[in-house]
Parts: structure tokens; C-alpha cells; sequence
């Protein structure tokens, strides 16, 4: 079933490459296979999370392929990687259905990348082997350099690739390094053997800060935030969804896998580093949110912003501060691309512009987009009833267990989302119909509305029900912390 | 990538944003801009970490009871 879920986007962009896009209805048979292809491989997750055990703490469905010439690779999911897979195969459809109208030019090539990237993303957080987790966290550069550069949007868009190509592969560097070392001490790259070994608490430290460089420049955290605000502003509106929803997750699935996991003591030991460049990043983030007037921009930072909440309730050391993260990630993952589709997607597509001065009174034409951008701009503040308040509360209890100081720094973070949040909606929403724009612009198409419906309930669901997710992960956050 | 475009441009605002985009080409060190960059990126971050590793792991708050320290001995 893994590997279905690995080869079924690789199949549907092999049955887009042969059709000639300039014939005749050619354009509509690639956007089906595309979006179906993405559908039938979410349907698959579902099944694997049904055939999913809670009841245990070990890898399951593993499959092992030691006869390819690549190299030894075995795929496996467990409590923590299962909800990864399924955000990832969640969101690929929404990504594809996002552009379906506005890619016009050398549509195939666009809905192959990002088949091939939904195939990548999955094989991260899939591989069982430290190798080729490096290998596919690098993979998706080069897909999202040529994305940005050739159907993005903005005048600095190759400065905006360049960015995202050097400050990831800056970090990776040291990951690859720390790579070669962690495998002269332990002669293997297999994670479950590496979970079993017992590196000295001076060996993980150099490690753990080559890995811990690699994954807070993804994540990212100060000071190397440069790079993200740029390519989501920059990216077309699938590329800023996949980025948001699961490209940010890597960093947070390679710190839960690698540097809790593997690297224990270091993790212990960097705590307060950890801390100090987490509330660093959350309050100087907000505070450049508030002054941003580019929307996509502004959600960017309110991005930054929330994942170093996340980052909080993962070292904290304890059951609800990891549990608090991987739900806040997940809710992340639903409502970041839901605000990119009303700013990014609904709002440009109509007016061409990002730019907030220019953008005032929609509510007197669209007020079911308004309705629903509400909706979410709550949910981004982590209001009752949404993913994001369970989230950032479990996050921040975890971490006031170990450091309240560090906790109410940390929950400063949700008055000044509410600041930047309510600023942006209540900005564009309400006043007089601005005197800029010469033309009624028009609410919800039914795609749009369908897009952001589908985000809002999985959202506002598991807010409420949260077991739904929790059963599955406790075990394996349990084991993560007592083995 | 064509988009309709529904905006009369105000030059004003387009200067303006231009400005803002274009605000990191200007940068330079002054002796303002050098005492921000050492407040936001030395000394507050400084503060935070003395902060954090002092008051790590020093408060337990389970079981206690009235008169109890909460400074974890």
C-alpha cells in the first residue's frame, strides 16, 4: 500500500507527458488525470489509515526493495508519519484544483511537478533509511525553483527562487556532513537501528547542531527566515499551498525523527538555545506580520510564526507539548493554504494586485468569501473549536511544564496573531468599496467555494474531535519519550 | 501568467510599495540601524537565552500543597 501511495503520482504524470497540450480538449484531459490521479492516491492514505494499528508503537505496512542499485530502501509509517502522508495526499488535490484555471501555459508541465513532488514529499516522510530522507528533503528544491521561476508571479521571482534554492541547500550541507559522521559512529542509516544506538552526549552535540542548522533554516527560525516570506509571495498558488502545508512540515517531521529520536541528550541539552531562537522568531515575526502590506507576504510571517509555536511544544519534553505540535503543524497545514486561496487565489485572481491599500470593502460584493475568510482568520489566531486553538494550548502546556517564562513569552504570540490577523481582515473586508478598483468583482466561484469548504472541515472537525488523530500518534510519542 | 486586473494604480502607492520592497537594497550601517541591529539580533536574544537556561527545568508544580516551594529541588 506504500508503495502504491509513492508510485500512483508517478504513474498519472507518466499518462500526462505523452498528450500534446495544443490539441483539442487535450488541456481538460490533463487536469483530469492530474486531479483524479491525486484524488484516487488520497483515497488510498484513507485506507491506510483505517488499516492503521494504534495499538502499537512500531512501524507497519514497512516494505523493503535491498535489490535496487539505488541503494537500500524501505518505507514504513508510524503514529507520527501517518499523518504527514495523509496531509500531504489531503492537499495535493487542493494544490492542483487551486491553479486549474490560471495556469494556462505549458499547463503539463506544471501538473507533473507537482505529481513528482507529491511523490517526493511522501517518500520523505515515508523512508526508513537517514540517506534518502536527505536525499528526497533535497529533492523538492529543484522542482520548486523552476516552479517559482517559471510560473511565478512578480518581478523579483528569480531572486525569490535563488533565495529558496541557497538558504535550504546551505543548511543541507551541514545535514549531509552530520550524516557521514552519525554513520562513522554507527555504521548503519537505518532508523530503527539508529533508535537503538547510544551516541555520547559530546558526539550527538556537533550533530545535533548540523542537523538542528538544516531544519531551522526549513522550518525556518531566525535569523534565517529570509527566504520563505519571498517564495510564498513570489510562487504561483499551488507552490505557495505545498510550501505552507507540507514543505515546512519536513523540517518539523526531521526534528521529531532525527533530533528527539536519535539525539536525545543533545536535544536535552540545547533546550534553552532551542527556546531563545523559538521566541525569537515568534515575536519578531508577528511584529513584521503587523507592518506587512503585501497579504501574501503577511501570511508568510503569521506562517513563521506559528511554526515556532510548533518548534516550542516539540522540545518540550513531554507527551502534550509533541502531541500540541503535531497538531498545530497539521491545523497549519489546513489553514495557511486556506488564507493563501482567499488572498493569493481569490482576491489576485480578481483584482491583480496584493497590495492592502488597494484592497478595501470586498464584503459589499462577496460576502461568502467573506464569511469564510472569517472564519479562518479565527481559526489562524487559534480560536475555540479550531485545530489551531488545541494546538497552541497543548503546545504551550508542554512547554510550561519545563519553562513558564519561556510559555508566557510564547503566549504573547497569540494576542499579536490576533493583531496582524484581525488587521488584515478587517482591512480588506470592510469600508467603503475602494475607489481603486473600477470594476464589481465577483464572490465565490463553485470551485473556490468547494476548495475552501474542504479545508474548513477537517479544521473545524478535528477541533472538536482531536481523538481522531491523538489515538493514533500516542503510542508512538509515548515510545519517542520513554525508550 | 495573465491576470485580469480590476486596479487603477495610484502612483503614489506604487512608490510607496516599491520603497518598502525595496527598502534592503538602501540598508546600510548607521550609527541607528547598528544599535537596532545589536538590540534585536545580540543583546535581546541574550536576555532571552539567560532567561531560559536559568529558569529550565527549575519549577515542578505537581503535588504540591499549600507552603510547598515550587523551585524544583
Amino acid at each position: 500500500m506504500i508503495t502504491l501511495l509513492i508510485l500512483i503520482p508517478i504513474i498519472g504524470s507518466l499518462m500526462i507527458l505523452p498528450l500534446q497540450e495544443d490539441y483539442l480538449n487535450n488541456k481538460n484531459k490533463i487536469k483530469t488525470i492530474a486531479i483524479t490521479t491525486s484524488i484516487i492516491n488520497f483515497i488510498v492514505s484513507i485506507f491506510l489509515w483505517l488499516e492503521f494499528d494504534s495499538n502499537t508503537n512500531q512501524y507497519q505496512f514497512v516494505t523493503e526493495f535491498d535489490y535496487l542499485p539505488i541503494g537500500h530502501l524501505i518505507f514504513g509509517v508510524d503514529g507520527i508519519s501517518l499523518y504527514f502522508v495523509l496531509l500531504t495526499t489531503f492537499i495535493t488535490p487542493v494544490a492542483i484544483l487551486s491553479n486549474y484555471n490560471n495556469i494556462n501555459v505549458n499547463i503539463k508541465y506544471f501538473l507533473v511537478s507537482l505529481l513528482i513532488l507529491e511523490s517526493l514529499q511522501l517518500a520523505l516522510f515515508l523512508i526508513l533509511d537517514l540517506l534518502l530522507f536527505y536525499v528526497f528533503f533535497e529533492s523538492v528544491l529543484p522542482l520548486f525553483f523552476i516552479k517559482i521561476l517559471v510560473y511565478g508571479s512578480g518581478e523579483s521571482r528569480d531572486r525569490s527562487a535563488n533565495l529558496l534554492f541557497l538558504y535550504t541547500l546551505f543548511g543541507s550541507l551541514f545535514m549531509a556532513l552530520a550524516i557521514v559522521q552519525l554513520y562513522s559512529y554507527t555504521y548503519t542509516t537505518d532508523f530503527q537501528l539508529l533508535s537503538l544506538c547510544d551516541i555520547s552526549l559530546e558526539g550527538q552535540k556537533l550533530l545535533w547542531l548540523a542537523f538542528f542548522l538544516a531544519f531551522a533554516i526549513k522550518t525556518p527560525l531566525w535569523p534565517f527566515t529570509g527566504w520563505l516570506y519571498r517564495a510564498h509571495a513570489d510562487s504561483p498558488l499551488a507552490g505557495s499551498i505545498l510550501l505552507a502545508a507540507t514543505i515546512l512540515k519536513f523540517a518539523t517531521y526531521g526534528y521529531i525523527r532525527i533530533l528527539i529520536n536519535f539525539l536525545p541528550d543533545a536535544t536535552n541539552y540545547f533546550g534553552p538555545l532551542v527556546q531563545t531562537i523559538a521566541i525569537v522568531t515568534l515575536i519578531y515575526a508577528s511584529l513584521s506580520t503587523i507592518i506587512q502590506q503585501d497579504t501574501k507576504t503577511l501570511i508568510a510571517y503569521s506562517s513563521i510564526a506559528h511554526m515556532s509555536i510548533v518548534i516550542l511544544g516539540l522540545f518540550s519534553n513531554n507527551i502534550q507539548g509533541i502531541e500540541g505540535a503535531i497538531l498545530l503543524a497539521l491545523a497549519h497545514g489546513f489553514v495557511s493554504p486556506a488564507l493563501f486561496i482567499c488572498v493569493g487565489g481569490i482576491i489576485y485572481d480578481r483584482t491583480g494586485t496584493r497590495v492592502i491599500k488597494y484592497i478595501r470593502g470586498l464584503v459589499t460584493y462577496m460576502p461568502i468569501f467573506t464569511i469564510l475568510f472569517f472564519i479562518f482568520t479565527l481559526c489562524n489566531t487559534g480560536i475555540p473549536l479550531s485545530l489551531n486553538f488545541l494546538g497552541e494550548q497543548l503546545s504551550l502546556i508542554g512547554i510550561w511544564e519545563v519553562n513558564p517564562i519561556i510559555s508566557a513569552l510564547g503566549a504573547t504570540g497569540i494576542v499579536l496573531s490576533a493583531c496582524y490577523s484581525i488587521f488584515l481582515y478587517n482591512r480588506i473586508s470592510y469600508g467603503k468599496y475602494s475607489p481603486h478598483m473600477n470594476k464589481v468583482v465577483l464572490d465565490l466561484s463553485r470551485r473556490e467555494f468547494i476548495l475552501l469548504i474542504t479545508l474548513l472541515i477537517p479544521t473545524i472537525l478535528l477541533g472538536i474531535f482531536p481523538n481522531l488523530i491523538l489515538d493514533s500518534i500516542h503510542l508512538s510519542v509515548s515510545s519517542l519519550l520513554f525508550n | 501568467m495573465a491576470v485580469p486586473s480590476f486596479v487603477q494604480l495610484d502612483p503614489a502607492i506604487e512608490r510607496w510599495n516599491r520603497m518598502r520592497e525595496d527598502a534592503y537594497k538602501h540598508f546600510r550601517f548607521t550609527r541607528r540601524t547598528s544599535l537596532i541591529t545589536f538590540t534585536g539580533c545580540v543583546l535581546i536574544p541574550s536576555v532571552i537565552y539567560y532567561v531560559a537556561s536559568e529558569t529550565q527545568n527549575k519549577f515542578k508544580w505537581t503535588g504540591k500543597r499549600k507552603g510547598d516551594s515550587l523551585v524544583q529541588s
